[in-house]
């Protein structure tokens, strides 16, 4: 399955799951701040040499390196 | 007294809503984990508490569980009478995730609480309005829209506060509204898109620049320039302001010293006063400008999409890309810096960025640099006067202590001693808005570095220049100072320092420097001023030049400088927030001994 880190800049997807094995806390997080099943997103910006990915989800703007980035699974929408 | 506290998400303007009830200057700048530990102020006879921000009860960075830690000790205590929860208007969906789970407990401690819906004014620009009375009916508490920046909404905020802390009437009312916590983020996201703003109207400024700022190629152009002027800039613009204070300096030694005639008195105050506090002094205006443009980068919200371009490269060395902000703040002093590394979601990587935030150059070693700086190095302009060699010259010494910090921070990463049992949280960083500085409370700041500054280091120096000057000045009433008392001491000390091609005098300003290091500066321009008679006070790199260093010697004190922790406070700072004192202090003594070996080689290598 595709993940945030494959997204390219400006794509906009839809979440499938969160990765069931993260740590608790962190599922906790990425839930809050909107990463949930079926809420849409966007890849604003692929940071600079492989770094953290910027994306959009409900009103904010995060950075999430990419040992994160690949536990959040999209679908295109 | 009462308490109110204020919770709230990160970088939704608690601070500055607190600095403005208080009439308190606690930092605000525009990345989130600004405040990182509780501050209180007074307003109408109450006490007023600010937190720092958490974006849930549920904590992943030690800012936040220490906010929410006090937050539940707030709940218990009798006397907490109101709660007030920031919310960011501009954000409303992410900052009720938070109110909303604080509102919950208030509920069930019987705590009264407000909402504050603060940067109205942002949310007035894009045309926006929000509908409060509605809200806070669905909300089951008062919400009052207020701005902290224009003041909009803030008279009848203070009034309301005053209301709603005396009676209990803010006690959320919340059993028949939502049954259980996972309604509650169902309930702020249902809020949030009937009254919030639309996401792509608020972002839509900010991704456009971030498609630059954050780009591979212009992004790390950008990122290379910015910090290039940051450093650059400490020197182009302070040198004209340092001219004018030196030259001021010296007028009014001049004046004093000839009304006051020849005599002990006279030689007193003009090396002691004039030498050793006037030398001082003069680095005022470069404390300031570096103030100045730290605190336009952190205004304007880049220091986040710094980071984030940091992160990668700060991985490498065993950091987090959230190591940059304190690193770029331990510019300005490391203590402060050394707090906010509580941002660092990792604890492994925090505790290496807090034992290698010392070696990051603070401005007490400034006077240190630009002293021998103009020593060693011609004033030759290039790029007509954009790029300067002595500018250059500082770049390269902050550049040294930055490369110091990561090897070490390389070597600490690979030890298991540090924190091997801690898991590593992942690196995730909101972006904010990007701001137009907020003049007032920036200017206020500049000038309070410059006087803290002075504060803190010049009692210091002005004493070690009087005791200096009395120990070198007699028997010998200045003529002879290698047979004064304080030559025969340094005598003693001479052979430690003369490895370093260094002779007692420089050694006795080294050793006094371990009580602030602008001593060092202070101390020399007492023993030159006491030398030299009256020529020159506060032209001490031309006395030293006249004097004679040898050039591996100033290198070798430029590099000592650059790595020996001498700061008291600091390691202080160190041992409270890592809470083990054998680590610290092994930094401590591997710093010394390496700054010693450093300057060493240098003299032995160049001479
Ligand atoms: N336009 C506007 N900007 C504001 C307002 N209130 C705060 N800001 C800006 O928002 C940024 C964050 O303000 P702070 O007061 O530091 O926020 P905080 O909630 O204390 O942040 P943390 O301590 O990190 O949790 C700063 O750049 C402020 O100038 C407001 O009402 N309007
Ligand atoms: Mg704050």
């Amino acid at each position: 399955m595709k993940t945030l880190w494959d997204m390219p800049r400006g794509q906009t997807a839809e979440i499938a799951a969160i990765t069931q094995t993260l740590p608790q806390q962190i599922q906790q997080r990425l839930f809050e701040m909107g990463f949930e099943p079926g809420r849409a997103l966007t890849c604003v910006q692929r940071g600079p040499f492989s770094g953290p990915v910027v994306v959009t989800v409900a009103d904010c703007v995060y950075s999430l390196e990419q040992a994160i980035a690949r536990e959040i699974h999209i679908r295109s929408s | 007294m009462k308490r109110i506290i204020l919770v709230g998400k990160p970088n939704s303007g608690k601070t500055l809503l607190f600095n403005q009830l208080t009439g308190l200057k606690q930092k605000v700048a525009n990345f989130p984990g600004v405040t990182v530990e509780l501050k209180s102020g007074q307003f109408a006879g109450y006490q007023v508490v600010d937190f720092p921000g958490a974006y849930s009860l549920h904590t992943l960075s030690k800012d936040e569980q220490i906010a929410v830690e006090k937050l539940h000790e707030a709940l218990l205590d009798d006397n907490t009478a109101l709660i007030v929860c920031n919310l960011d208007a501009t954000r409303l969906e992410s900052s009720l995730v938070f109110g909303l789970q604080v509102q919950r407990l208030a509920k069930q401690h019987n705590k009264a609480l407000i909402f504050a819906l603060n940067m109205i004014d942002e949310l007035g620009r894009f045309g926006h309005h929000i509908d409060t009375a509605a809200l806070s009916k669905q909300l089951g508490s008062p919400v009052y829209a207020i701005s902290a920046r224009t003041l909009e909404g803030i008279a009848e905020f203070k009034t309301a506060l005053q209301q709603d802390a005396a009676a209990a009437s803010a006690i959320p009312e919340l059993s028949d509204l939502r049954p259980d916590a996972a309604s509650d983020l169902k309930q702020a996201r249902q809020l949030a898109a009937e009254h919030g703003i639309k996401d792509t109207v608020v972002l839509k400024n900010q991704n456009r620049i971030d498609s630059f700022m954050l780009n591979s190629i212009s992004g790390s152009v950008m990122f290379l320039l910015v910090m290039f002027f940051l450093f650059q800039s400490i020197f182009t613009f302070a040198t004209p302001l340092m001219d004018a204070v030196e030259s001021i300096i010296a007028y009014i030694a001049e004046v004093l010293t000839e009304a006051l005639g020849p005599g002990v008195i006279h030689d007193f105050i003009n090396d002691a006063v004039f030498g050793g506090l006037g030398s001082f002094l003069v680095f005022v205006p470069q404390i300031m400008v570096l103030t100045l443009i730290i605190g336009l980068l952190e205004d304007s919200g880049y220091l986040a999409r710094a980071a984030l371009i940091c992160h990668r490269p700060l991985s490498y060395f065993g950091l987090s890309g959230r190591s940059f902000i304190p690193y770029l703040s331990a510019h300005a002093c490391a203590i402060p810096a050394i707090m906010a590394a509580r941002t660092i979601e990792s604890p492994r990587k925090r505790l290496i960025t807090m034992l290698t935030i010392p070696l990051m150059s603070c401005s007490a070693r400034l006077p240190v640099y630009a002293l021998l700086i103009a020593v060693f190095i011609p004033d030759i302009q290039y790029l007509g006067g954009l790029v300067n060699l002595q500018g250059i010259a500082f770049f390269a010494l902050y550049f040294m202590g930055i490369l110091t910090a990561l090897m070490i921070s390389l070597l600490l990463s690979r030890s298991d001693k540090i924190e091997p049992t801690a898991t590593d949280m992942p690196f995730i960083l909101e972006l904010p808005t990007y701001r137009l500085p907020h003049w007032k409370p920036l200017l206020q700041r500049v000038l309070q570095s410059g006087k803290h500054f002075i504060y803190r280091a010049g009692p210091v120096i002005f004493m070690v220049s009087v005791v200096i000057w009395v120990l070198s000045y007699f028997p010998a009433g200045g003529d002879d100072l290698a047979h004064s008392y304080l030559g025969t001491i340094g005598h003693f000390i001479e052979p430690i320092f003369e490895p370093l091609g260094l002779d007692w005098r420089y050694g006795v300003a080294i050793l006094l420097s371990f009580l602030a290091r602008e001593v060092f500066v202070g101390a020399l321009g007492t023993l030159f001023g006491v030398s030299n008679a009256d020529e020159n006070v506060a032209g001490l790199a031309e006395n030293i030049q006249q004097d004679g260093l040898a050039l591996g010697a100033g290198l070798g004190i430029l590099l000592f400088y650059v790595v020996a922790l001498q700061c008291v406070a600091t390691v202080a700072t160190l041992k409270a927030e890592t809470g083990n004192n054998k680590l610290v202090i092994g930094v401590v003594v591997a710093y010394g001994l390496l700054a010693y070996l450093l300057a060493a080689i240098t003299y032995n290598l160049i001479g």
